[in-house]
């Protein structure tokens, strides 16, 4: 008798411990996110994990490499501290399953008495300006009480959440910046390695581009169009040439900058033939919207 | 004898202990002697705020300006700080969009952050990206584009220049 309740003593130790280190199972949604994704949902299962049965379940996370880690719903203000964590880390349950609970962003919280939004990963961990330097993420599920007596799932990167990279993506047609104002310098760049499929391809082996540029008003109308541009060949093996706005040319009467709102680059080459004389192919018209900078 | 020893042993930790003097600080730096000058553009970027946010490449991040134009370099451009308080520019061939004469001032005499020109009604800001070299003769303009809903910066152009005369 004596060992039969040793042995179920035994056995029902093992599933305590084992249920105080399940993994929360967790999707996120869309699947894929990076730093700068917006409307992501995370809903978490905490179905035979230590913080099954609690109402009120807290999320405390953190982002290695960043000073503080700590994701900012877990404090107020100050410095994060484990043993007073902050309500707006507090998960919302889903409705009718009591075993999950979902953060969702948009979330607008109150943080040192001032309403913040955070819109998406980089903000929720106050590196908005510079979301290039958050990778990944992790977190653990917990109760309000940081005690002895509180619950927690397991830390140390257990359950983590890796953002897809802010990378660059090479394109056939690209400006730098990426968005301008009419009053910025702009550059437009060719990248032929990357001709899309609807464009003449004799554009592969033409020679001595050039581009013209048009501005337009805010109906699609031509206000004018620049002479053609010598371009260069860059280090990218893109064609690029720069430009102002206002270096283009004169405007028609009654117009001026202060009209234009789009701008249209067409670039163009010439493939030659073997008796010499050349034939100009041009590529599509590439168009994009001047941005309001002060 | 072992006792005095100790007793002098002790007094002389005691004493090494006192903290060290503060030394005088030095008077605060004047910088208007120091803008007082010709300076001569010699290197115009651009940076691409959001690309370098997300530490995209260079060639994706910052484009140097300064001989983008043929025929129009940037390095024509000068501007001349006279000692009493007005300004030439000249932007010799370059598209640079500057006043070019009138008045300055800085926006603290102390700690400057900011060349302040204007002419007549007109006023344009000029924010001093660095003056950590300004006693080597060399100075940094910078120009922020910010987004209008946000305030947010999306473009910056850092000028560079150095001093070619005093004055």
């Amino acid at each position: 008798m004596r060992q039969l309740i040793i042995i179920s003593i035994l056995i029902f130790g093992t599933f305590v411990l084992k249920a105080q280190d399940a993994l929360p199972k967790f999707t996120v949604t869309p699947s894929e996110i990076d730093a700068l994704t917006e409307n992501v949902v995370i809903e978490f299962d905490v179905t035979g994990t230590a913080v099954e049965g609690l109402t009120d379940v807290y999320i405390w996370s953190w982002a290695p490499g960043l000073n503080p880690s700590e994701m900012l719903l877990c404090y107020d203000q100050g410095s994060p501290s484990w043993g007073s964590i902050s309500d707006n880390a507090k998960l919302e349950p889903v409705a009718g399953q009591p075993n999950k609970f979902r953060l969702s962003l948009p979330k607008t919280v109150t943080r040192a008495g001032v309403e913040v939004t955070f819109n998406n990963v980089a903000e929720l961990f106050g590196v908005g300006d510079t979301p290039g330097k958050i990778k990944e993420f992790g977190f653990l599920l917990r109760s309000q009480d940081g005690g002895s007596g509180g619950k927690q799932t397991p830390g140390d990167m257990k359950t983590s959440i890796t953002l897809l990279p802010l990378e660059f993506e090479p394109s056939y047609f690209r400006t730098f910046p990426a968005k301008v104002s009419k009053n910025d310098v702009v550059t437009a760049y060719l990248n032929l390695s990357l001709i899309e499929s609807s464009e003449n391809q004799k554009l592969s082996v033409s020679d001595a581009f050039t581009a013209t540029v048009s501005l337009l008003d805010e109906n699609g109308t031509v206000l004018l169009t620049s002479e053609a541009f010598e371009t260069t060949f860059t280090s990218e093996k893109e064609h690029a040439f720069s430009f102002i706005a206002e270096m283009l040319g004169a405007f028609p009467e009654g117009k001026s900058l202060d009209d234009v709102s789009k701008c249209q680059v067409v670039f163009s080459g010439k493939v030659y033939n073997q008796d010499e004389s050349f034939e100009t192919v041009s590529t599509k018209v590439f168009e994009f919207d001047f941005q309001d900078y002060e | 004898m072992k006792k005095i020893f100790s007793i002098l042993f002790v007094t002389l930790l005691l004493f090494s202990c006192q903290p060290d003097e503060i030394p005088p600080i030095g008077e605060a730096t004047d910088y208007i002697p120091m803008l007082t000058g010709t300076w001569k553009l010699n290197k115009f970027e651009q940076i691409d705020a959001d690309a370098e946010s997300k530490s995209f490449p260079a060639f994706a991040t910052v484009k140097d300006l300064t001989n983008v134009f043929p025929g129009h370099p940037y390095t024509d451009f000068s501007i001349t700080f006279n000692p009493d308080g007005t300004f030439t520019a000249d932007p010799g061939s370059s598209y640079m969009q500057m006043l070019t004469s009138g008045d300055w001032e800085v926006d603290d005499t102390e700690f400057p952050s900011a060349i302040i020109l204007s002419s007549g009604s007109e006023t344009q800001t000029i924010a001093l990206n660095s003056l950590a070299d300004v006693i080597l003769g060399k100075v940094e303009f910078k120009e922020e584009r910010k987004q209008a809903d946000t305030g947010k910066i999306k473009i910056k152009y850092i000028y560079s220049l150095s001093k070619t005369s005093e004055l």
